[in-house]
């Protein structure tokens, strides 16, 4: 394999694992239900 | 070859990797803190022993003011350098986050986050930062980029409402938005990394603002585009701000509804940055019609399927794909269709139409479910809107009005 392609391919697996263990983390405290109490409303974009 | 002729590559501040990061970070802040307001509303009311109506007002104004300064504050950026306003509504929004912690005044306290703040996100959010961004990428990549950069603000709405509630479990809310004043302060000097003007602008050649002005507002699909961004708004802001009252309404749980407004923030990363891509390979026109049509459909699923956790948790996926996904689509069909130079300005229109739309959609839920006990007409209205923005996205004329300018000057 290309050396270059094979260092995009390992930086991409790093970056996306990454990304999904901070994007679970974020989404387990939505659901803990503490966060909730605190919300009347959730705003929009 | 004599090395003054050499072609000098920028330094690496100046590469279109550094600025997409960059701008992404400054959209993620802008847009993450502003998401995170409604975690405030009852410690700050509860403190100032004042009803709801103020913090709720200083928010509707902030909305308000952010809309109508977009344009304006777009122009400003692609006439002076995005540098210069992204660190001046950067100032603006600290300032404004500063005053919240601090007055007890309710005056005082919608200057700050009505007005300040509403000017802070001008100045910081997707249209003065798309300019920045296209000005700074080649065409072929420009959709990716917006992508991109869209997605990052996606993520900052999803991720930064967890870490204020974490600052509020951390100490009061004056300490929060304190560490918000600060991190935002703190930003500023990302503001030098996105500075510079279109090259056009800094040689004083090409169109001005008023004929470019002119241009956009005899062009028919241009008109049709605010059209669709608005309805774009209506969905954005109906959803959130009326389905967990729904679903309470339909026996489910408040949970329920959390985990589905979760869905659609994490879903919105993927679906911002999927549509950016799909928009360097495929006509965005066509694109933004089948987002509308997919809303559409997931929208009359649910609305005609016996309300469950289920058909909650996927409609809330499907939406949170197409949620922000017209935004890297919107913008990047204005600056194929006008070119680059304008786009803040011609963007922020754009988003004034959201934000018209988002009044609109937040207002008229509460409203007739006022009037009739129930959302039924406001989620037939939103299938209805959903039909006639993919409808009025086709005959869009996407042919560029002329030659694609230089690119930035560094």
């Amino acid at each position: 394999m290309n050396p270059s392609l094979a260092k995009k391919l390992v930086l991409v697996a790093v970056g996306a694992g990454l990304l999904g263990f901070i994007m679970a983390w974020v989404f387990s405290i939505y659901i803990d239900g503490s966060m909730l109490l605190r919300l009347s409303t959730f705003p929009g974009c | 070859m004599d090395s003054k002729f050499e072609t000098r590559s920028p330094p690496i501040w100046r590469t279109p990797a550094f600025i997409i990061g960059t701008g992404g970070l400054v959209l993620a802040l802008a847009l993450g803190i502003r998401h995170s307001m409604g975690l405030y509303l009852q410690p700050v009311s509860l403190t100032h022993d004042w009803g709801r109506e103020i913090f709720g007002f200083a928010i509707a104004l902030q909305n308000l003011v952010w809309g109508l300064a977009q344009p304006v504050t777009g122009a400003i950026a692609d006439r002076l350098g995005a540098g210069r306003v992204i660190f001046a509504g950067g100032a603006l929004y600290a300032l404004g986050l500063a005053v919240m912690a601090t007055t007890a005044d309710p005056v005082m306290f919608n200057v700050g986050v009505g007005v300040l703040i509403g000017l802070g996100l001008s100045g910081t959010g997707f249209s003065v930062v798309f300019g920045v961004v296209a000005r700074h990428v080649p065409t072929h990549r420009r959709s990716l980029a917006f992508g991109i950069v869209g997605a990052c603000g996606s993520f900052g709405q999803f991720a930064m409402l967890p870490v204020g509630h974490m600052l509020l479990g951390a100490g009061d809310w004056v300490f929060a938005i304190t560490v918000l004043a600060i991190t935002m302060a703190a930003m500023l000097p990302l503001a030098f990394v996105l500075s510079g003007r279109p090259a056009s602008t800094a040689m004083g050649i090409g169109p001005g603002w008023r004929s470019s002005l002119r241009e956009a507002m005899r062009h028919r699909g241009f008109l049709l585009l605010v059209l669709g961004f608005m309805v774009c708004g209506f969905h954005t802001m109906f959803i959130p701000t009326h389905l967990p009252a729904y679903l309470s309404d339909s026996g489910l749980g408040a949970r329920e509804g959390m985990i589905a407004l979760a869905l659609i923030g994490a879903f919105n990363v993927v679906g911002s940055y999927l549509c950016g891509w799909l928009g360097g390979h495929f006509r965005k026109k066509y694109l933004l019609a089948w987002i509308f049509a997919i809303r559409a459909v997931a929208l009359t699923a649910f609305v005609l399927l016996p309300v469950s956790a289920v058909t909650v948790y996927l409609m809330a996926i499907i939406m949170g794909l197409t949620w922000l996904g017209t935004v890297p689509l919107t913008s990047g069909l204005v600056a194929d269709i006008f070119g680059p130079r304008y786009v803040g300005m011609l963007f922020g229109i754009a988003f004034l139409g959201h934000q018209i739309g988002s009044f609109l959609g937040a207002w008229l839920g509460g409203a007739l479910f006022d009037m009739t006990g129930s959302y039924s007409i406001m989620w037939g209205l939103s299938i209805a809107l959903a039909l006639v923005a993919a409808a009025v996205h086709l005959p869009i004329n996407d042919r560029p009005l002329g030659p694609e300018p230089q690119m930035a000057r560094a």
